[in-house]
C-alpha cells in the first residue's frame, strides 16, 4: 500500500518509507525515537487500536479488587467482576472528565466521581446522579452514559484490553507465538501470581527502546552487561558473542511483531530425558512442579522449556519478559526467576517502566522469596542488569534528537539464515545472532503506522 | 511511618551523648556513600543487615500507607549489597561510570532505645543526584527507619535498615544509589 493511498506523511511532508523502508533495507531513522508527531501517531494507530496488555489476573484476585493502569496515555481501571470476569474502563467520569479512581489499588465496586459526585459500578454502568431531576429536569438516558468499556481477554493470567471492537480476538492477535508463551507464562495447574505491585520508575527515553531491546537483542550482553559478568553475577555462563550464538534461538511471528529470542540450547552433555530437569532448574520452576510437568508437557513442550528457560520476549507492542537465572552476591542462592516488563509511552521522550515478579502459585514460599529477591536486585530500577540497559537507552536518546540524529538510521542488517522446517508466519534463527526479531519489531510498526 | 512502633520505644533527647553518636554515624554514611567509599562502609554495617526498601502505591487513606504490597526496591543482606558495590564499581559499570554526583541530605533525626536495649533512629533522607550534563537533579525522598547492633570495639553497626520511598513512581533512572 502505498503511503499516498494511507495518508502517511508527516506535516514536512516525511513519508512512512523514510522512516522505516518497505524496500528491503533494513534501516530506522533516529527520528521515530524523538517526534512529537510520530509519537501521536503511535498512540492513534499503535496503542488505542491493538490489544495493550493492563494487568496480571492475580493482582485482582477477589471481587471489586481494581488497579490503575494505561492503555496508551488513557488512564483505565482494571476491575474484578462479581462473575470473576474483568472490565477495563476509561478513568474518566462521563460528565466531565476527571478520573473516577485516583488509587493504584483497592477493592470498590462502584467510583464515584469528585467533580459532581456522578457513580459508577465496576461494570462501567452509570449508577447514580446526584439532584438529577432538579439539575437535568427530565433525566439523562443515563444508560448512555455509562464508563466506556474496553474490550478485555485474558492469556496465562495476562490481562489485555482493546478498544477496538474491530480487532481480532486475543487469542487471534497474540497467534502462533503462544507455544511459546505455554513454556513460559503456563506452567502448573494453578497458574503464577504476582510478588506484589509492580515497580515504576521514569527512563528520559522512547518507549520503544525497550522494546527493540527485549525482542530480543542478544549482540548485547558481552558489552552491555560486562560489569554483571566480570562481578560473578552470570556463574558458568559465558557471554563471548561466539558463545551466545551458540546457544541463540529466535522465534519471530514476522506480521504480528511478537517475538521470543533463548538463550540455552541442548547440548550433547544434556541428555534428552534431562531436558525438562535442566530447563525447570535454569527457569526457576520449582522442584515440586516437575512431576506434574513431566506428566503433562509434550516432548515438544519440554523441549521449548528448555531453549526458553533463558529467554526474553516481546509481545507487540510494548509487553516483554525475561526469564533468567540471576546470582546476587555470596549467601544468596542463583536461582532462575521471571519478570514481566510493560514500557508504558510517557511522550516521544520519555517513558515509564513497570516491573513485575511473576512466582509460580504451587511453589513452596522460601523458592519464592528467593526468586523476588534474586529478581529485583537484577532487573527493575535497582536492578544490576536493567541498570546498564537503561543508561545506554537514555544515551541513544540524546542522540537522537537533533537534526543529524533525526536524520540518522540505526541499522538492523544482520540477517539470519531461517530455519526452513518451520511455518509461517513463525520464523525460526537457530545457533545465531541475527537483527531478525528487532527487525521485524519495526516491520510491525511501519505496518500499524499505516493506519 | 510504622514499622516500628515508637510508643514502645523510649526518646532519646538531642544533646544526650547517644544521640549525638547516632547522628553523627548517619552524617558519616552519607558522606560515605557520596563519596563511593563503599568498602568502609560495608565495614559499619552488622553482617546479619536486613535492608529494605518496599515499593509505595497510592491508595485510599483508609487502607493504609500503600507499603505492605508484598514486592520491594531493595530486599538486601549483607551478600547482596557486597555484590552491588562490586558491580557498581566495576570501570564497566555504565550507569555509574562517569559516576552520578549525590547528596544524601540526612535530616529529621530522632534516636530512641527499645526495650531490649537497641538503638533506633529514624531520618528523612533526600537524594539529589546530579548525572550527566542535567542542570536538574533527580530527586528521592525517604523516610528511614534504622536500628543499631554494637561491635566488638561497642561501634554503631547497621543491622536493619528500612526505607520508605514517598515516590510511586520513581524519578530516577536507576537506583542503584544506596539509601
Amino acid at each position: 500500500m502505498s503511503d499516498k493511498k494511507t495518508g502517511f506523511r508527516l506535516s514536512d511532508g516525511t513519508t512512512l518509507d523514510e522512516l522505516v523502508p518497505g524496500n528491503g533495507e533494513r534501516s530506522v531513522a533516529g527520528r521515530i525515537m524523538s517526534d512529537q508527531e510520530v509519537y501521536r501517531l503511535e498512540l492513534e494507530r499503535i496503542f488505542d487500536k491493538t490489544w495493550i496488555f493492563v494487568a496480571h489476573e492475580s493482582e485482582i484476585p477477589e471481587k471489586d479488587d481494581f488497579v490503575t493502569r494505561y492503555i496508551g496515555e488513557d488512564p483505565v481501571i482494571v476491575s474484578r467482576l462479581k462473575d470473576g470476569g474483568f472490565s477495563v474502563l476509561l478513568n474518566s467520569c462521563s460528565h466531565r472528565g476527571p478520573r473516577v479512581c485516583m488509587a493504584d489499588r483497592g477493592t470498590s465496586g462502584m467510583f464515584r466521581c469528585p467533580y459532581h459526585g456522578w457513580v459508577y459500578k465496576n461494570t462501567g454502568e452509570l449508577f447514580a446522579v446526584p439532584g438529577e431531576k432538579t439539575v437535568y429536569g427530565e433525566g439523562l438516558c443515563k444508560d448512555q452514559l455509562g464508563l466506556k468499556q474496553a474490550r478485555v481477554d485474558a492469556y496465562h493470567g495476562l490481562i489485555f484490553a482493546t478498544w477496538n471492537e474491530a480487532a481480532p480476538s486475543l487469542k487471534e492477535f497474540l497467534g502462533p507465538i503462544t507455544v511459546w508463551l505455554d513454556v513460559v507464562f503456563g506452567l502448573g495447574k494453578n497458574g503464577m501470581k504476582v510478588a506484589g505491585p509492580p515497580h515504576r520508575w521514569v527512563l528520559p527515553c522512547n518507549w520503544k527502546m525497550g522494546a527493540d531491546n527485549f525482542n530480543t537483542d542478544n549482540y548485547h550482553p558481552l558489552a552491555t552487561h560486562q560489569s554483571v559478568a566480570e562481578a560473578g553475577a552470570l556463574p558458568g555462563l559465558d557471554v563471548r558473542i561466539e558463545t551466545v550464538a551458540g546457544r541463540a534461538n529466535n522465534a519471530i511471528d514476522v506480521e504480528r511483531g511478537h517475538s521470543i529470542a533463548s538463550f540455552i540450547s541442548p547440548t550433547p552433555e544434556m541428555p534428552e530425558q534431562a531436558y525438562l530437569d535442566i530447563g525447570c532448574e535454569i527457569a526457576g520452576v520449582p522442584r515440586n512442579m516437575v512431576q506434574e510437568l513431566r506428566e503433562t508437557l509434550t516432548e515438544d513442550q519440554v523441549g521449548k522449556l528448555l531453549r526458553s528457560s533463558g529467554s526474553a520476549g516481546n509481545v507487540w507492542p510494548n509487553l516483554s519478559w525475561i526469564r533468567s537465572p540471576c546470582a546476587t552476591g555470596e549467601g544468596n542462592p542463583s536461582i532462575g526467576a521471571l519478570t514481566i516488563r510493560l514500557w508504558q509511552p510517557h511522550g516521544p521522550e520519555h517513558m515509564e517502566a513497570w516491573s513485575w515478579s511473576l512466582l509460580y502459585k504451587d511453589a513452596p514460599d522460601d523458592v519464592n522469596a528467593a526468586e523476588r529477591q534474586a529478581l529485583l536486585r537484577t532487573f527493575g530500577p535497582s536492578g544490576t542488569f536493567e541498570s546498564d540497559d537503561a543508561e545506554i537507552w537514555i544515551n541513544m536518546q540524546k542522540a537522537m534528537r537533533g537534526v543529524q540524529g533525526r536524520k540518522r538510521r540505526m541499522i538492523y542488517n544482520a540477517q539470519g539464515k531461517k530455519n526452513p522446517n518451520v511455518e509461517a508466519p513463525l520464523e525460526y534463527y537457530n545457533g545465531q545472532i541475527s537483527d531478525d526479531n528487532q527487525w521485524h519489531f519495526y516491520t510491525t510498526w511501519r505496518h500499524a503506522m499505516q493506519g | 511511618m510504622a514499622n516500628i512502633d515508637t510508643m514502645k520505644l523510649a526518646r532519646v533527647a538531642r544533646g544526650e551523648e547517644l544521640y549525638s553518636e547516632v547522628h553523627e554515624w548517619l552524617d558519616d554514611e552519607a558522606a560515605l556513600l557520596d563519596s563511593y567509599e563503599f568498602d568502609e562502609w560495608l565495614s559499619r554495617l552488622d553482617p546479619a543487615i536486613n535492608y529494605l526498601m518496599p515499593v509505595r502505591e497510592t491508595v485510599l487513606a483508609k487502607d493504609g500507607l500503600g507499603l505492605d504490597g508484598g514486592y520491594s526496591h531493595f530486599e538486601e543482606n549483607f551478600g547482596s549489597l557486597a555484590f552491588r558495590v562490586k558491580h557498581q564499581t566495576n570501570a564497566n559499570c555504565w550507569s555509574e561510570n562517569p559516576r552520578s554526583r549525590c547528596r544524601r541530605m540526612v535530616s529529621n533525626v530522632r534516636v530512641f532505645v527499645g526495650e531490649g536495649g537497641e538503638v533506633v533512629a529514624k531520618s528523612y533522607l533526600l537524594l539529589l543526584r546530579s548525572r550527566g550534563d542535567a542542570a536538574v537533579p533527580e530527586l528521592l525522598s525517604c523516610e528511614r527507619e534504622d536500628t543499631f547492633s554494637r561491635g566488638d570495639q561497642a561501634q554503631l553497626k547497621l543491622a536493619n535498615r528500612y526505607i520508605a520511598v514517598d515516590q510511586a513512581t520513581l524519578g530516577v533512572s536507576h537506583l542503584l544509589t544506596l539509601l
